[in-house]
């Protein structure tokens, strides 16, 4: 019995790692590919060891936009995005996963609190606001990180995935 | 306990005529060897690590180069061989070198999500880390039930819903539930005295973060302890009474310092107050289950305690900050020194101590806050240095002459 259950734990812990890597895998496959814009980020030292943080167009919008009062308790929300000349940008924000049709994707984001320097604003985080770069090569990406197109794959179940930056 | 300590002792005892020479070795023979056991016990342990830590550098120094699938199967090939080689070990029973692999095993299934999040530019803004990782631990708690395995649970839940707070700002429920049932029922069954003082501590802390996550205003926290404090008077003698019951009051001791100085010091001129008759009512009810629970189970010895609860900043709404402030000084006194009162009359030497321990602290507060503008620095620190050596002279010869003579 314990023989069993050691075993049966440590196959679910290789089935955890298993699924992580799987479902990008996945998500490469089967996920509709955007271009978003980057834009730059507020702190100059951006390259923090092994990664630069990327700061998009679509991070940071008016708190009008919120489906009704801007409460800070809120937290999750979901972003319909919308083309125009191959580059993706926020259409609206809904607290419930919307139905969209055409070349619409949603991607849902953990809002929060920001201020753009002369008002306040919404703050979006995607899940994509990490890119980690090998060793030494983070600084000449991190001198043009604002002004790039990141290709993202969203897969049908949501999940978003990085797949590279362009100039 | 050490068998040569008790080897030079039984000599004493012997010469005293207390025991034996044969009872003083019979005693001696009923604790084990120890005295190398220890240190042979952490060598294992340092060894694994070390060698851990070799395989990870190297694999560190060359992860760049690797392709993601095969970064995928080092990690599975290092998760597997820790636990069997662990599982190996603890089946033929060696407890502490078997403990640390598999140890080395939960590091790295978490360490694995870490590099493979990293490869696939994943980022969570949420707890699942530490949730996935901690369940591990978890399993290994249960089933092995060693120290090793509750500390390594603590830290990855406690770590887990800090980070989740200070990174996400977001309370995470599940670590929560992890920490309240997976740790809580352990605690329970386990009934270990530190284990229940480090529970009822991880709760506050939860608590606190719950309460700051909510943007509740937190004096409602003070009633929740209170609560806490009222709930456990209605339980007999449940050993989880004395560590909750505890850690509320110096909550409450924790909110009465940082009342009187705000309050004093004017730091934040528009502090602001939970509704003043809502609030007085829930504490009315909280006090009165409190009392009643005390006079049922023959507790009313220890009902001074709810002074540290009355929410005397109310008083905010008839009496300038100053002075609320100044009420806080007065009854951080009282409740000091009724602790004291009861403990003498009690003869509870860790009371005494905690009593006159917090004595001075509340002496030393009021002296520095209140003093610290009107005299000279100089005089200040040796007339501060002298009221702390009489007052602890005076309480510790009290506390002699309690202790000794006793039967008086």
């Amino acid at each position: 019995m314990k023989k069993l259950s050691w075993k049966l734990a440590v196959a679910i812990q290789l089935a955890v790692l298993l699924l992580i890597a799987g479902s990008y895998y996945a998500a490469d496959m089967f996920g509709r590919e955007i271009a978003i814009k980057t834009k730059p980020v507020d702190p100059s030292d951006i390259l923090y060891g092994d990664y630069v943080i990327l700061n998009y167009d679509i991070s940071e919008v008016d708190t009008s936009m919120w489906p009704g009062e801007w409460e800070h308790n809120d937290k999750t929300v979901f972003v319909t995005l919308t083309e125009k000349d191959g580059i993706y940008s926020v259409k609206e924000l809904s607290k419930n996963r919307p139905d969209v049709d055409g070349s619409d994707v949603v991607l849902k984001a953990n809002a929060y609190p920001s201020w753009n320097g002369t008002k306040d604003t919404i703050g979006l985080q995607y899940g994509l606001e990490r890119f980690y770069v090998e060793d030494n090569t983070g600084k000449a990406l991190e001198e043009k990180a604002g002004d790039l197109t990141a290709i993202v794959k969203v897969a049908p179940w949501g999940q978003v995935k990085l797949v590279e930056l362009k100039d | 306990m050490n068998k040569k300590w008790i080897h030079h002792e039984g000599k004493k005892w012997v010469n005293e005529g207390i025991v034996t020479e044969e009872q003083a070795q019979r005693i001696a023979a009923l604790y084990p060897e120890e005295s190398n056991k220890k240190i042979t016990g952490l060598l294992p342990l340092f060894g694994s690590l070390l060698i851990g830590l070799s395989i990870l550098s190297f694999i560190a120094s060359n992860w760049d180069g690797i392709t993601p699938l095969f970064r995928l199967l080092i990690i599975a090939l290092i998760l597997v061989g820790f636990y069997t080689a662990g599982e190996r070990y603890l089946a033929k029973g060696q407890k502490s070198l078997g403990n640390s692999l598999i140890i080395l095993g939960i590091i790295s299934f978490g360490a694995g999500i870490i590099l493979l999040g990293q490869t696939f530019n994943l980022i969570s803004y949420d707890a699942r880390l530490f949730v996935l990782w901690s369940l591990a631990a978890l399993y290994y708690l249960y089933r092995e039930k060693q120290r090793i395995f509750y500390l390594v649970a603590l830290v990855l839940i406690g770590y887990g819903q800090f980070n989740s707070f200070s990174e996400f700002n977001s309370f995470s429920y599940v670590l929560f539930i992890l920490f309240a049932a997976g740790i809580g029922w352990y605690t329970y069954k386990a009934n270990i005295s530190a284990y229940n003082w480090i529970f009822s501590f991880g709760f506050s802390l939860q608590a606190l973060l719950f309460f700051i996550d909510m943007d509740w205003n937190l004096f409602w926290l003070l009633l929740f302890f209170t609560g806490v404090y009222a709930l456990f008077d209605l339980v007999e003698n449940h050993p989880w009474k004395r560590p909750f019951q505890q850690t509320a009051v110096i909550t409450g001791l924790i909110f009465a310092y940082f009342l009187y100085f705000t309050l004093t010091n004017n730091w934040n001129d528009n502090l602001s107050y939970p509704n003043e008759i809502l609030y007085l009512l829930l504490f009315i009810a909280a006090s009165g289950l409190s009392v009643y629970g005390k006079r049922r189970n023959g507790n009313m010895l220890v009902i001074w305690e709810l002074l540290i609860f009355v929410p005397l900043f109310l008083l905010t709404a008839a009496l300038s900050q100053f002075v609320t402030g100044i009420v806080y000084l007065v009854m951080l006194f009282i409740f000091s020194g009724l602790m004291l009162e009861y403990a003498y009359k009690t003869e509870n030497r860790r009371r005494m101590n905690a009593g006159i321990f917090l004595f001075l602290v509340v002496t030393l507060m009021a002296y520095f806050n209140l003093a610290w503008a009107f005299l000279p620095k100089s005089l200040f620190f040796l007339i501060g240095g002298l009221l702390l050596f009489g007052l602890n002279a005076i309480l510790q010869r009290k506390k002699k002459e309690m202790l000794n003579g006793g039967g008086k």
